[in-house]
């Protein structure tokens, strides 16, 4: 096997050392995201109530169509879970990749923390069923931009340990 | 190869999940249902969750459960003052009690009038309410109805005729006693702006509506209607509130109530109930 090929949770570029606070904030990332599906898995009720409200009008009423939504975010999410917990160093496609789903989200979440009439978004299922509605959706804005900052400071970092292997003869 | 074993383990991972999570909400079921059966179905497992007692109490201990239980989702741009909260608290106990606990037709009209409303006309009872035709076929009382009838002697005849039916899923029997199955969320309504807050609290909003839902005969009008308050103020409080419910036949479904504000009268108006998230079997109308 190629030592350079690009696998989808190692990246293999770079032979720097992976330091205990980058691996430390990846296996946090992973199991925010661990936590967020198992939980939904746990109680989907509000998430699928929020994907009901966020639907347009003619997939509304169509239970399918929600549990679809429903199953995919948490294979996502538990997918990139269970990927950054087990990466040795994850690689910059895993990096991006969770951070367009934090983006996605976020915008999600700030188009209903504009609506006083939102439901909750559910993000957490099972571990999130008292919050106020509206606090709620803040506070899933507050989280998600935390993790965003964890998420670039690792693409960061990924990105320093390039150069260093770069110069390193 | 060795190092794809992680993304192995991840899609296996995530398909448990996901496997799971479904399996949970009865999605490999074989059977075909109905988005109606379908909510209804996932409504009644939620409800089930919610603790409940009989209704048949007296209206201090209907109020102290819902004044020690009722989960309150007031947001924050919504002007309701803790005096109204606690009037609406008043109006919603007394209302259950004279409704649904207590047996006397007499009582009920008399609290309703006491409380500032008045009989609709026949002619709004007809148009839009049916009454006619729920005389016939629903009730079964006579071939035709009678044309001297008034509304308070048709109210107190739908009223015995739905107690006299039998059928144990026409009848409440017992109410949510947590949070779960007692919210309340204030809002305020405009011309502009004339929507209720949806209900949705511990309990998602989806299965306190559900995909079927029936309004239930309103038979009253208010001293100042809604249409004449928001002409005359920019906005006015308003509060939908909902109940769980448990019926005779063991089924537990959502009252929505709808409420607004009279700031001339200072007091809280029953606009509308609605019955939601059930399987439609044939229920009685419960007037009102």
């Amino acid at each position: 096997m190629n030592n350079h090929s690009l696998s989808y949770i190692n990246d293999n570029h770079g032979e720097g050392r992976y330091g205990i606070m980058p691996r430390l904030l990846t296996v946090f990332l992973g199991l925010v995201f661990l936590v967020a599906a198992i939980g939904k898995a746990l109680d989907g009720n509000n998430f699928l109530a929020a994907v009901q409200y966020l639907s347009p009008p003619f997939l509304a009423s169509v239970p399918a169509y929600h549990f679809i939504v429903y199953a995919l975010i948490i294979f996502i999410e538990s997918f990139f879970g269970v990927s950054l917990v087990l990466a040795r160093k994850p690689s910059r496609v895993l990096l991006y990749a969770v951070l367009a789903l934090l983006v996605s989200f976020t915008i999600i979440l700030v188009r209903m923390a504009l609506d006083p009439w939102a439901p909750k978004c559910g993000c957490l299922g099972l571990l999130r069923i008292a919050a106020a509605n509206d606090s709620g959706a803040r506070i899933g804005i507050v989280r998600n931009l935390g993790l965003m900052v964890v998420c670039l400071s690792l693409i960061w970092d990924a990105y320093s340990m390039r150069k260093q292997s770069d110069i390193i003869p | 190869m060795r190092k794809n074993y992680r993304v192995i383990v991840a899609i296996l991972f995530s398909i448990g999940i996901v496997v799971f999570a479904l399996q949970r909400f009865g999605v490999f079921d074989t059977e075909k249902e109905s988005s109606i059966n379908h909510w209804a179905r996932i409504g009644q497992t939620e409800f089930e969750t919610v603790p409940v007692a009989s209704i048949e109490v007296p209206e201090d201990s209907i109020r102290d459960v819902i004044i020690q239980q009722v989960d309150i989702r007031k947001r924050n741009a919504v002007n309701v003052n803790d005096d109204q909260m606690k009037q609406l608290v008043r109006e919603l106990s007394s209302f259950l009690y004279f409704r649904f606990s207590q047996d006397s037709v007499d009582d009920y009209l008399q609290w309703r009038r006491q409380d500032g409303y008045h009989l609709k006309s026949m002619r709004e009872m007809i148009d839009p309410w049916f009454v006619d035709d729920s005389y016939v076929n629903f009730y079964k009382l006579g071939a035709k109805l009678p044309e001297d009838a008034s509304v308070g002697d048709l109210f107190r005849q739908f009223w015995d005729a739905e107690r006299s039916m039998k059928k144990p899923g026409d009848f409440a029997r017992a109410i949510a006693t947590d949070s779960k199955g007692l919210l309340v969320v204030p809002g305020n309504i405009s011309k502009a702006n004339p929507t209720e807050p949806p209900l949705d609290g511990i309990i998602p909003f989806n299965l306190w509506y559900g995909a079927y839902n029936i309004t239930l005969r309103n038979w009253w009008n208010p001293h100042h209607s809604r249409d004449e308050l928001l002409d005359k103020y920019d906005s006015i409080p308003c509060a939908s509130v909902g109940i769980i419910m448990e019926f005779g036949d063991g089924s537990r479904r959502p009252l929505d109530l709808v409420y607004y504000y009279d700031p001339i009268d200072g007091r809280w108006i029953l606009q509308s109930i609605s019955e939601n998230n059930f399987v439609n079997d044939g229920i009685a109308g419960l007037e009102y």
